[in-house]
């Protein structure tokens, strides 16, 4: 059920290796995102498997036959550009029709399919209207159903909703994914931002220099980064370094700094370093004197960030750790009265601390 | 105060620009309102008006054949240089990095080149290779100056093209010509557009090269030259007042098309 597979997919500019041996399986259906920052590769990946760029090594596979050397126009996968990369010259049934025309698909049957096409996102009123006519949102739709008119294979879509404001940017993300959904579209979508990944991918793919990171369910990505810089990249972490000083059945306590936790961490030795990532918003905070014990301490809150549905906190603890904590906004007393320079305890759950691996703790 | 200096700056500037103005297009107008004259001499301002001398040059056999002889070469001229100058522009846009400078710089020297010297080179090759006073001499010599100008004005076009439609047009199944023809090039047609004219008015004013060249056919510029050593009656200007309304008419064009273009490919 593999529709798309990268084997050891490496790309070299002169002396630059832009991708550094990837491999990736696609399934039939999938939604896969490869996230990461910019220069990162991913857009040179997509490349690669749109057909623009040559792999240096390594071989790239769809339903199950090597594509490498084919050129872009008869790979069967549908593009969708940041820029749209409209035609300025055509109309929009116009742009929908052209792979429908580069294939001899002609009369009835062309109308045909640009009208479903054009119905499945909703253009179907602007047909005759040119891209310049269009708001960035149409023309993005635009894209999309020109890409979709040739029943591709495979979905590629280069940050396509980088160029939208962040209102109409939510709307289209659930339009894809709905459209994705129902049409089961095997899709790889390359972004930088990280809640867009989490909201539409099936699995999402961590790509740092040019090598993957790590691969899987948003949940485990975000819950069980297997590095810093994954955890860093997935969302603000607190990073705590300490040192195994117990261990009992299957939990191992960890003293860093003022604080004491315990966690559960298999194959830890007594005396071992380790890193803790903690998530601010599974921090929690109370105002009150601290009772010190278990994941428990006291801190003095440094600054206060309000950000209108969560409130963000930096605590000072006895050792000068900054620690950053999220509350959610509920309006209670809790959340709200806890203001700067107060005293407060600090609480940290069981489940909120991960333990990074000590090589790949940077 | 400051007002008031920066708005006698404005007058400044607006009268120098008025000035320049006069100097540049004063005899132009003057050589225009003569060749409307209805004398059979050449005075200004002319005592009454008509189009005598239009109806002159268009009678008159001499004139009439290097009339055509010129537009023919233009018209000629225009679609080759097109062609060779897209063709040589998207190499250097896609191809090799290594020696784009050195086959640029080639590509257009005719134009840098001085005149006099580009003639004599040419004019000793097409000897040899009895290629002068014919028409496809002519058109072979003027050639190598119009293709600098298509090579310059597509690849600036083509440097400010977005290739991600032409990738797109690959991806949805088109064939790299094809892409180039029904994406690239539509998208490019300011700078073809602009390059055409800029082709057609350098060959239709061309003078010196081709000057090396005639001996019986002579071209447009050529006859006026050679005419004005022996007479001077209204016809000369006459003929002049064509070359400049010619002119006139396609850079009109270019600077109208230039803009409604432009702002028909903003696409955000």
């Amino acid at each position: 059920m593999t529709a798309v597979s990268l084997e050891g997919v490496a790309k070299r500019f002169g002396p630059v290796l832009a991708v550094d041996g990837i491999s990736l399986a696609i399934a039939k259906g999938e939604f896969v995102t490869l996230l990461g920052p910019s220069g990162c590769g991913k857009t040179t990946t997509l490349r690669l498997i749109a057909g623009f760029l040559r792999p240096s090594e390594g071989r790239i596979a769809m339903n199950g036959r090597h594509i490498e050397s084919l050129p872009p126009h008869r790979r069967e996968i549908g593009l969708v550009f940041q820029s749209f990369a409209l035609f300025p010259h055509m109309t929009v049934a116009d742009n929908v029709a052209f792979g429908l025309r580069m294939r001899g698909v002609a009369g009835e049957e062309r109308r045909r399919r640009v009208g479903d096409a054009l119905d499945l996102v909703r253009l179907v009123g602007l047909a005759e209207s040119y891209p310049r006519q269009l708001s960035g949102g149409q023309q993005q739709r635009v894209a999309l159903a020109r890409a979709l008119v040739i029943r591709p294979q495979l979905l590629l879509l280069d940050e396509p909703f980088g160029a939208l404001d962040p209102q109409l940017r939510e709307h289209l993300q659930q339009e894809l994914k709905t459209l994705q959904k129902k049409l089961k579209l095997t899709t790889l979508f390359v972004t930088h931002d990280q809640a867009e990944a989490m909201l539409l991918s099936d699995r999402i793919a961590i790509m740092n220099r040019g090598k993957l990171e790590q691969i899987g369910w948003p949940k485990d990505i975000y819950e069980q980064p297997r590095s810093r810089f994954v955890a860093e990249f997935m969302g603000r972490s607190n990073l705590l370094h300490g040192k195994v000083t117990a261990i009992e059945n299957g939990f191992a306590q960890v003293e860093a700094g003022t604080l004491t936790l315990e966690i559960p961490l298999e194959k830890a030795r007594t005396g071992e370093s380790v890193t803790l990532l903690i998530r601010p918003e599974r921090v929690r905070l109370r105002r009150g004197p601290a009772v010190e014990g278990i994941g428990r301490c006291g801190g003095v809150v440094d600054s206060v960030f309000y950000l209108g549905s969560s409130l963000t906190y930096k605590v000072a603890l006895a050792d000068g750790t900054l620690l950053q904590a999220t509350q959610s906004n509920t309006g209670e007393e809790g959340a709200s009265g806890i203001e700067q320079g107060m005293a407060v305890q600090v609480e940290i759950l069981q489940q909120a601390c991960f333990s990074l691996k000590g090589d790949e703790a940077g | 105060m400051m007002e008031r200096a920066e708005y006698r700056r404005g007058r400044l500037v607006s009268f120098l620009t008025a000035l320049t103005l006069i100097f540049l297009v004063a005899p132009l107008v003057v050589l225009l309102m003569q060749s409307f004259t209805a004398e059979s001499y050449l005075a200004f301002p002319p005592a009454s008006y008509g189009i005598r001398w239009y109806r002159h040059i268009f009678s008159d056999d001499e004139w009439q054949r290097a009339i055509l002889l010129s537009l023919g070469i233009a018209a000629t001229v225009t679609p080759l240089s097109l062609g060779f100058g897209t063709a040589a522009a998207l190499a250097l846009d896609r191809g090799p990095l290594r020696g784009r400078r050195a086959f640029y710089t080639v590509l257009i020297s005719p134009m840098i080149l001085p005149g006099v010297v580009l003639g004599l080179g040419i004019l000793r090759v097409f000897l040899w290779l009895d290629l002068t006073d014919r028409f496809l001499g002519f058109a072979l010599a003027h050639l190598t100056i119009t293709i600098p100008y298509a090579v310059i004005t597509v690849g600036a076009s083509l440097a400010s093209f977005d290739r991600s439609a032409e990738e797109a047009a690959r991806s949805l199944g088109a064939s790299p010509w094809r892409a180039v023809w029904h994406v690239t090039l539509p998208m490019i047609r300011p700078g073809l557009v602009g390059g055409g004219i800029f082709a057609f008015i350098t060959s239709f004013d061309e003078f010196i090269i081709t000057y090396f060249l005639a001996t019986y056919h002579l071209t447009l510029p050529i006859q006026i030259f050679n005419s004005l050593s022996y007479q001077l009656d209204p016809s000369i200007a006459a003929v002049s007042g064509l070359t400049i309304m010619i002119t006139a008419l396609l850079t009109t064009v270019l600077v109208f098309r230039g803009q409604v273009a432009s702002g028909g490919r903003v696409l955000r």
